[in-house]
């Protein structure tokens, strides 16, 4: 009996904590959607009826367990990396960063001029009493009223008995004027308004009670998408990588993102700078990557050997002490790695009495990269190694022996094609985690020393991934973001392509025995 | 029924509710970056203003040196009002779109000439400058009783012959790169791009192997083989606090350690080979206003009232041990302090090119003293060769 | 099996050949694996702390990193310390759940699309995060604008971000371990008549507290390793910062870098991790071993 009813309460406590938790993603669907956040909004609404879906109305269970880590995969992984694909089609860079209106209103915002002996005039605010929308009145040049906002402009029609002492409207029809102290609210649409007249000049409101008055050096034609330089009469026009370029290739900053195809993916083939260093970059990679698993096996497994002896005490201590590289966060035992390395005073040096330019010269910098990965990956391989020697059945090495197999020969036939066997994933793994093997390269030499006749972001101890991290975030020539997105995408489909490749070699070798 | 109901209702107090939490930013608040550990000293400044005028300043440390992921932040909304910034990223900020023009609102009586040519570009203000600061001369006043040298010869036969009676192993502790090795770069003649009045206005013209240069390049390859730099190209400030070298390149942020280490020191500037003292950079700190901020009123009364007193310029300065930019602030600085020596050499140091193509510069050129240094190449050829790669590489943009 | 104490020659001998050199060998392994910590030590404890042209034994003795360390007001070691742990303990908390979840019915259910989940798991792991920075930036960005707390600046979004990385290979080794657990017992106790569900909770966990172990300490380490995303969703505010990202701030820049209290926080950042291996190394190597010969 009471089994029952705890099982009914524990389902309606279920039942109730669900529909909250839908509940709350409706919501917050919703107030995304207010905020014109299109794409989280959209996906929140899916989630919730994907929810709803898996857990009340589908029978099948496998939705139940994956559907957390699905969701929160496709919009913190998937998404991301779909979006960063689609930013290499376009010129996102340093220079290429607001939209074309935005860039437009830039240049012409800071090409304005002030007007000689023009003092700042003083104007007022009104509100449209039938939209609400806010206009600004002041007087200018003479005695011209004028009520404007950016959008509209036209002559005040004023009587003489709605002109105050000091020359302020005290009323308008159509219009609520506002005191000072009510003009405060408004700050961020006055802030944002630009009155232009016919005779090219523009006024701002510098504060709340001043306009300043200038002119800009450049005027847009939207009709015939033109930026004109009003004091030479050269015309802009749009070039092909967002910016507004003369006929004589001059061109005006800042530019916008634009949508520029497959440039950046033929830019790699084409263009000398970024192709160059591309090569002997992506060499690296792979010498790295197969290096660095090769040794730290090779010393893994070398090392399980030596330490499966029966006969060795302290294994166990052994196997701790071993594993201290896993322990040190590698991100600060690789800084500290990077101080060890200086050249001549420093610790290795100092030790073996030696004076190498670890960090300066590209082959020994090489060296010490494979050293720190050697260090932090053996534990992992000794581990494993460990795991796969202790599996092999006992039978097996016994019948060996039996056979009058000698060590060396029992070790060759038997044990290492069976250790390479079960551990082959985990080395396909291994190799694919090398491949991107971000922060032993970034903070052991920051992937110098650079290429001398490179555009300063390639060096020779970078692999694909500083080497475009680095043309993102830390460029010397301005972050490009276009370009790095395209060689992520290069980047995936390389390491992929190894990892499909070493996957289907793994299910050969299982076809085999 | 009765869920469907209560659920409806649930929707519709919490859609009201969230709608109510809004992250926006009220009006009378003002959002300043600055540089990490500086934000005491901007809060102390700014405070009797903020509290006067009713302003909630929120004064944050993120990095206030340069365009700190501004160009993606400032468009998304993300950004401050205000930043700090140095001067040498004006031609990149203007160029991403970030800032905006300043022109209408600086006091340009209260600077120096060479400080406003730092914060300019395209014939326009970017930021209103606070501080300046520059490298310059220590000398070990144990090893060398009678102090800073007043000559290049003093300097060098000193060197030499404290290094040849064994007691020094090194003439001048200094980082071999650009920004280090400017003063004695340009005492042999050579200049980054041709400054016009204080401008970069020409970045076709690059001077890293002018024909002075050329002509001078052996004297470096001597003074490296006769040890006045090290080698080995690591800056060993022990070198220095031990006595083991008797000058040393430091900036106001080495100051600290050689208190701490209790050597008895003289900063000065750098003399030149040809009498007078060598130019180094000098690097102005300027307050940028973001073209996205939203309180722009605010923002630009706080620049008119506050940043560009001579109080605040003393006060930001004063604590973090470098030398006004105003003008009125700078007269006020004691001439025998560290600060005023840093800043009495500073007032003759060109200040560092703003233009977006000194980041092409850096690499090739601190590569050139790298491959001078480990002997890869004489000092000549290795500026030559970055020389002709910088070209080409401006050639191509 | 034979001790050194007693003098049996020929016993000896046979230690001397097969055993002495392997002792030295571990000498030398020992020597490679704590050289980095051995110096972190030294240069914690010296005042003047130049990692570079660090001496074994330290010329200044002293507790001066420590003090600096804690002592600065710009650079607060322990609310990084504080913001390290609960990232990362509820970060690791997550993923270990999904991917135990996940993994569970990878390894019990066969339903169409299996092994293409499996698949693209791998595959997706493969685009580094951290190339994909700007875009998770500005999707936190916008949460922001809705809802501060999923804002940046803020440890939810940044957990919830690790949790999407959950299913990777560590759901792979948890996989495979469910593997070897026969589908008898599950049988067993669908005869008793539990719940899918149940059977995941009273049953399969508890037989995994190894694995889990494992892989807990192993997202652990992990998330307290990770500084990219960390450092572009919690931003620049020195109060926000976890360990790995504020300590670089000591030795930010060209000029300047301050190994002393660096390495003084490294120190203390390794020492509970380090506590943890030891203590958690029964489990730790048992779970490694057994993940490589089933993986």
């Amino acid at each position: 009996m009471t089994t029952v009813n705890l099982k009914s309460i524990s389902k309606s406590f279920k039942y109730a904590l669900s529909f909250i938790f839908v509940l709350l993603i409706l919501i917050m669907g919703a107030k995304l959607f207010r905020d014109k956040a299109w794409f989280l909004a959209s996906f929140f609404f899916f989630s919730a009826g994907l929810i709803i879906y898996v857990y009340s109305i589908s029978k099948k269970t496998p939705g139940k367990y994956l559907l957390p880590g699905v969701l929160l995969l496709t919009l913190f992984h998937i998404y991301p990396a779909f979006y960063s694909g689609a930013v290499a089609f376009t010129n996102d860079s340093n220079g290429h960063q607001l939209s074309k209106q935005q860039a437009i209103a830039a240049i012409i915002q800071d090409s304005r001029v002030p007007i000689d002996s023009q003092p700042p005039i003083p104007y007022q605010t009104l509100i449209e009493t039938n939209s609400s929308k806010v206009f600004i009145l002041f007087k200018y040049p003479d005695s011209t009223y004028w009520i404007a906002n950016s959008g509209t402009i036209r002559k005040l029609k004023t009587n003489l008995k709605d002109i105050a002492p000091d020359g302020k409207i005290i009323k308008v029809d159509g219009f609520k004027v506002l005191t000072p102290a009510q003009t405060e609210s408004y700050t961020s649409e006055l802030q944002n308004l630009t009155v232009e007249l016919d005779s090219g000049v523009s006024l701002q409101p510098q504060d709340l009670e001043f306009l300043e008055v200038s002119k800009p050096s450049f005027i847009y034609k939207a009709s015939k998408d033109q930026l004109v330089n009003v004091l030479t009469g050269e015309i802009y026009s749009p070039n092909n990588n967002g910016q507004m370029a003369s006929s004589s290739g001059e061109v005006i900053l800042p530019g916008w993102k634009a949508t520029i195809g497959w440039r950046n993916f033929t830019s790699i083939i084409t263009d000398k700078e970024i192709r160059r260093p591309l090569l002997a970059v992506l060499i690296w990679t792979f010498v790295n990557a197969f290096l660095l698993v090769l040794l730290s096996f090779l010393m893994g497994l070398t090392l399980a050997l030596i330490f499966n002896f029966p006969y060795l005490r302290s294994k166990r201590f052994y196997r701790t002490i071993f594993i201290t590289p896993l322990a040190i966060p590698s991100v600060l035992s690789l800084l500290v790695w990077s101080g060890l390395f200086t050249t001549g005073t420093g610790v290795i040096d100092r030790l073996f009495h030696i004076s190498t330019p670890w960090l300066t010269h590209p082959w020994w910098a090489r060296v010490a990269v494979l050293i720190v990965e050697l260090w932090i990956t053996f534990p992992y391989m000794f581990l494993i190694s460990t795991g796969a020697i202790q599996a092999i059945p006992n039978e097996i090495l016994e019948a060996a022996q039996i056979d009058g197999a000698s060590p060396l020969k029992s070790f060759t036939q038997i044990k290492l094609p069976l250790v390479v066997r079960t551990l082959a994933p985990l080395l396909v793994a291994s190799t694919a985690m090398a491949l991107n093997n971000f922060g032993a390269i970034y903070l052991l030499t920051g992937g110098g020393p650079t290429f001398s006749n490179s555009n300063g972001n390639a060096g020779a101890t970078d692999i694909l991934i500083s080497y475009t991290y680095k043309l993102a975030f830390n460029s010397q020539e301005g972050n490009n973001y276009g370009l790095a997105s395209a060689l992520s995408i290069l980047n995936f489909i390389l390491v992929g392509l190894i990892s499909i490749y070493g996957l289907r070699k793994m299910k050969t070798m299982e076809g085999i025995n | 029924m009765k869920l469907q109901r209560l659920g409806a209702g649930l929707l519709g107090v919490s859609i009201a509710l969230f709608g109510s939490v809004v992250p926006a930013q009220a009006a009378g608040t003002l959002t300043v970056w600055v540089n990490s550990g500086e934000e005491a000293a901007y809060k102390a400044a700014s405070a009797s203003w903020a509290a006067k005028n009713g302003v909630t300043l929120n004064i944050v440390a993120k990095c206030g040196l340069g365009d700190c992921g501004l160009s993606k932040l400032g468009p998304a909304g993300a950004g401050p009002d205000l930043f700090t910034a140095s001067h040498d990223n004006t031609g990149s900020l203007v160029k991403s779109g970030v800032v905006t023009s300043l022109s209408s609102v600086i006091n340009k009586s209260a600077y120096p000439a060479a400080v406003l040519s730092g914060i300019s570009f395209n014939y326009q203000q970017w930021g209103i400058p606070i501080a300046v600061s520059n490298i310059a001369l220590a000398t070990n006043k144990s090893l060398v009783p009678t102090g800073a040298p007043k000559t290049w010869k003093e300097l060098e036969s000193t060197a030499t012959g404290l290094i040849s009676s064994g007691k020094a192993s090194v003439g001048i502790v200094t980082h071999l790169d650009g920004y280090f090795m400017q003063p004695f770069f340009d005492s042999v003649g050579g200049y980054v791009f041709a400054n016009k009045n204080g401008a970069y206005t020409n970045t076709k013209q690059v001077g890293l192997y002018s024909k002075a240069v050329a002509k001078n390049a052996s004297l470096m390859d001597g003074w490296l083989s006769e040890k006045l730099f090290d080698k080995s190209n690591t800056y060993d400030a022990s070198a220095f606090t031990n006595g083991k070298a008797p000058y040393a390149v430091v900036g106001p942020w080495s100051i600290a350690g050689l208190d701490k280490a209790g050597v008895k020191y003289e900063i000065s500037g750098i003399p030149s080979i040809n009498g007078g003292t060598a130019r180094s950079f000098s690097g102005v700190t300027a307050v940028y206003l973001n073209r996205f901020a939203k309180n722009k009123f605010l923002a630009k009364q706080f620049l008119t009232e506050v940043v560009q007193t001579a109080a605040f310029s003393k006060a930001i300065t004063t604590a973090n041990n470098s030398y006004p930019a105003n003008l009125e602030a700078a007269a006020s600085v004691d001439p025998s302090s560290v600060a005023g020596k840093f800043g009495a050499y500073g007032a003759v140091c060109i200040p560092m090119p703003n233009v977006s193509e000194m980041n092409n510069v850096w690499t090739y050129w601190n590569n050139a003293f790298a491959d001078w240094a480990s002997g890869k190449a004489k000092f000549g050829a290795a500026m030559e060769s970055a020389s002709n790669n910088l070209k080409k590489a401006l050639g191509n943009s | 099996m034979s001790t050194l104490l007693s003098f049996n020659s020929k016993k000896t001998r046979f230690w001397l050949k097969k055993v002495l050199w392997r002792h030295l060998v571990g000498l030398v392994v020992i020597a490679f694996s704590v050289f980095p910590l051995v110096w972190m030590i030294s240069a914690a404890f010296d005042a003047t702390g130049q990692i570079s042209t660090q001496q074994l034994i330290p010329l200044h003795r002293g507790l001066d990193n420590f003090t600096q360390l804690f002592s600065n007001t710009g650079k607060p070691f322990l609310t990084w310390a504080r913001n390290s742990l609960v990232i990362a303990l509820s970060a690791a908390a997550l993923q270990v759940a999904i991917g135990a979840l996940a993994a569970y019915s990878l390894s019990r259910h066969r339903f169409k699309g299996r092994k293409l989940t499996l698949t693209t798991i791998l595959i997706v792991q493969m685009f580094p995060q951290l190339l994909a920075a700007t875009t998770l930036f500005l999707i936190i960005n916008t949460f922001g604008k809705s809802f501060v707390f999923l804002g940046l600046g803020h440890q939810l979004p940044l957990i919830l971000i690790f949790g999407g990385s959950a299913l990777g290979v560590n759901t792979w080794m948890l996989k495979s371990f469910f593997d070897t657990l026969p589908t008898e017992i599950d049988e067993a106790a669908k005869i008793d008549g539990a719940g899918h569900f149940e059977i995941f909770l009273k049953i399969i966990i508890p037989l995994a507290t190894p694995i889990f172990v494992v892989t807990f300490l192993l997202s652990l380490i992990g998330m307290l390793n990770e500084y990219l995303i960390t450092s572009v969703i919690l931003g620049l505010d020195s109060k926000n910062m976890t360990v790995a990202v504020g300590l670089q701030q000591f030795i930010y820049g060209q000029y300047g870098k301050n190994w002393g209290p660096f390495t003084a926080g490294a120190l203390l950042a390794t020492i509970p991790v380090l506590a943890l291996f030891i203590f958690l190394q029964k489990h730790l190597v048992s779970g490694l071993v057994s993940g490589s010969t089933k993986g």
